[in-house]
């Protein structure tokens, strides 16, 4: 083995109200080193509670998982005694931007003081150091350089720049694995475009690799290597960026792509996207979770579950291809 | 314009003062601060869809909290209908009858609800207060569905939730009370591509049957271009150009227009869009505010602020030939 992260069939449950929602259900991949990887789906799939099992930062006691490995560097990152998981991976080796990032930052301490102490924990660089960096840093997510971000607190900056600065903070402490949680929603194109071309450059530079969690299937392109769908807590499709643009195999997929707005599209009709509702996590439906959605809908398909196909290069799990 | 106005807005600025240090005031430096608007003017028309877009720290949202009340600006006047008094200088409950007809729908879903009021409680409120009566759990759970939300996520907290799920929570908040106008800050950026479709068709949906009037901040253009009647583009604080939205996508008049039409990543082509460098000082002293990065720069730019130009579509910017 000697790819930098390998998921084996995890399994997240949360208790809520005496009843079970099974929010991830039997998720495998694998970040192949120096390659990237994209978990894409409709909201609600579990990508989030995904990247927050490798984390592990899952809610306790709600959460947990059931079964399932995660396998950083070959070493077994749920069974390492979590005190060691803080200070070498999380932050550290594996850095996360998050969907939300107020829920990180603390809206009572200065970013300056909050980068320093993030760095401080798990690397030996003296404060000085650390702002130098911080300022380099800034400069290549283009956010104003010294005190006018340092400074501040978090609610005085726009939503843009909040997210370049967890994307800087991220970068401080040089990991090798970045879990990007929809990392350019709150930026403006431009912007947008500058911070892809910046985490481009950086994964050859750096060695990068990245999961990026996103429903913008435009900035996946650029982004990543493989692509895995997701629906109602599965893989339903994955396979190499161009295989899934070009030939998108599942119904579920096609439905994806025909959502997409883009500038270049008539929008004299009305686009319909995908019809119904993402199941309940409590209450999925028999068979093949999408079928009730599905516009290519067979017999089998409510009775019986399908497998993901065992092809190496793309994968999909639907009854119309096996 | 003939058409009839539910808000218009004249000359709103604001400016975020940064706090001096001691020693700073001890020297008797003057206190800069951050124009986050700089004499803002358009209307929204009744029953229309406006899209208000820019970059990233230009203002946008400040603009929303100006009208909604929750920022004050220094200076400036908004209209609401044939009101003739200025809603920024109404007194706070003189205000709260137009608290209903202006909802607002924020950026941030994480923290606009309120993490210790579950899906339920927080439509209650409001149904309470404006529907009157019967029947309030059945009347939330029509509003999940439009949504998208079955009455399952009746009794979930924020924190339970996935953020697309949250949002969701808040933009059937702002539905409940039937709004005139409603303000919505990035409504679906953290949606996915057909839960984002879906709420679009249900806006203008709502928006076509109720006649309401929508003031979209976005960033995305195809979102803009798919439902926006309108297009105002802001930038670092000013209207730059206000058009309507097929003339904005055919011919954009302003250059920052045309650049970010460019830059749009498009997933069919990977190198789409292209980056323009930023200059090192973006901000200049005087002369026209996007100078520092125009392709159609000349000296006459770097002197004199060019005014938004009358007519329609409106534009802020001299070709110089
Ligand atoms: N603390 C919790 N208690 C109960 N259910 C939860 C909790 N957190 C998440 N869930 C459920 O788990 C499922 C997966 O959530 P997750 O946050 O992973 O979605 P997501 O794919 O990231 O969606 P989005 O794109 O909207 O962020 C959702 O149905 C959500 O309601
Ligand atoms: N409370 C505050 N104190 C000081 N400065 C502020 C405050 N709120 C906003 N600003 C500044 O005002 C400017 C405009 O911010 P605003 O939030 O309106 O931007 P925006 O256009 O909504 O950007 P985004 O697309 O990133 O959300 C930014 O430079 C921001 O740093
Ligand atoms: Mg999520
Ligand atoms: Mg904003």
């Amino acid at each position: 083995m000697n790819d930098l992260l390998n998921i084996e069939d995890i399994q997240v449950q949360f208790h809520v109200w005496n009843r079970i929602y099974q929010a991830v259900d039997g998720v495998s991949f694998t970040i192949p080193r120096r390659k990237s990887v994209a978990l894409v789906g409709e909201s609600g799939c579990g990508k989030t509670v995904t990247a927050l099992s490798i984390m592990r930062l899952l809610p306790r006691p709600q959460a947990h998982i059931k079964q399932g490995k995660i396998y950083f560097d070959n070493q077994d990152l749920l069974k390492m005694s979590l005190p060691r998981y803080q200070k070498y991976y999380r932050g550290r080796l594996i850095g996360m931007m998050f969907q939300d990032p107020h829920s990180v930052l603390n809206p009572v301490i200065s970013i300056q003081t909050q980068i320093t102490e993030h760095v401080k924990y798990h690397l030996k660089m003296k404060t000085s150091e650390i702002l130098d960096k911080a300022n380099n840093i800034f400069q290549l997510v283009n956010l104003p350089a010294g005190e006018d971000i340092l400074k501040k607190y978090p609610h005085q900056l726009s939503g843009g720049q909040i997210q370049r600065l967890m994307i800087a903070m991220t970068l401080m402490t040089d990991p090798s694995l970045i879990i990007a949680d929809e990392p350019t929603t709150a930026l403006d194109v431009t912007i947008q475009r500058q911070i892809l071309d910046l985490l481009v450059a950086l994964k050859s530079e750096r060695d990068l690799s990245y999961l990026l969690i996103t429903h913008n299937l435009a900035i996946v392109h650029y982004l990543v290597d493989i692509v895995c769908i997701m629906y109602a807590g599965q893989i339903v499709e994955w396979g190499p960026c161009e295989a899934i643009f070009q030939e998108p195999l599942h119904p579920y997929t096609r439905g994806l792509l025909d959502s997409v707005l883009t500038i270049s599209k008539e929008t004299k009709t009305k686009i319909r996207g995908i019809p119904g509702m993402v199941p309940e996590a409590c209450d999925f439906p028999s068979g093949c979770r999408f079928h009730p959605r599905c516009p290519e809908k067979m017999n089998i398909c409510s009775k019986e579950m399908p497998m993901l196909s065992e092809n190496k290069e793309h994968a999909v799990r639907c009854w119309l291809y096996g | 314009m003939a058409e009839k106005t539910i808000l218009s807005l004249h000359d709103i600025s604001k400016i975020f003062p940064l706090r001096l240090a001691f020693w700073q005031k001890l020297l008797g430096v003057t206190p800069r601060g951050i124009t986050a608007l700089d004499k803002v003017s358009f209307s929204v028309p009744e029953g229309s869809i406006v899209g208000v877009i820019g970059e990233s720290g230009c203002g946008k949202t400040t603009l929303a909290k100006v009208l909604t009340r929750l920022e004050n600006a220094d200076s400036g006047e908004v209209y609401y209908k044939h009101e003739d008094r200025n809603l920024l200088a109404l007194t706070s409950s003189e205000f709260q009858k137009f608290r209903r007809r202006i909802q607002m729908i924020f950026q941030n879903p994480y923290g606009a609800l309120n993490p210790r009021l579950s899906t339920f409680q927080t439509l209650k409120e409001p149904l309470e207060i404006y529907k009157k009566g019967t029947g309030i759990e059945e009347q939330a759970i029509h509003i999940l569905n439009m949504v998208g939300l079955t009455a399952d996520y009746l009794h979930r907290y924020p924190h339970e939730m996935s953020g697309g799920q949250r949002q969701r929570v808040n933009i059937a908040r702002a539905l409940t009370v039937d709004p005139e106008i409603l303000i919505a800050d990035e409504p679906v950026s953290a949606l996915d591509v057909s839960t984002q479709i879906n709420i679009l068709n249900l806006l203008k949906e709502i928006q076509q049957k109720n006649n309401i009037a929508l003031l979209l901040i976005t960033h995305d253009l195809g979102i803009a271009k798919y439902i926006c009647d309108r297009i105002i583009v802001m930038y670092l604080g000013e209207v730059v150009e206000w058009s309507d939205k097929d003339t904005f996508f055919k011919k954009p008049l302003h250059p920052y227009s045309e650049m970010l039409i460019e830059s749009v990543p498009r997933f069919e082509d990977k190198n789409s869009g292209k980056a323009g460098a930023l200059p090192k000082k973006i901000k200049p002293d005087k002369g026209c505010l996007f100078a520092p990065r125009c392709p159609y720069v000349i000296s006459a730019c770097r002197e004199k602020r060019p005014p938004l130009k009358d007519g329609f579509p409106k534009v802020r910017f001299i070709r110089h030939l």
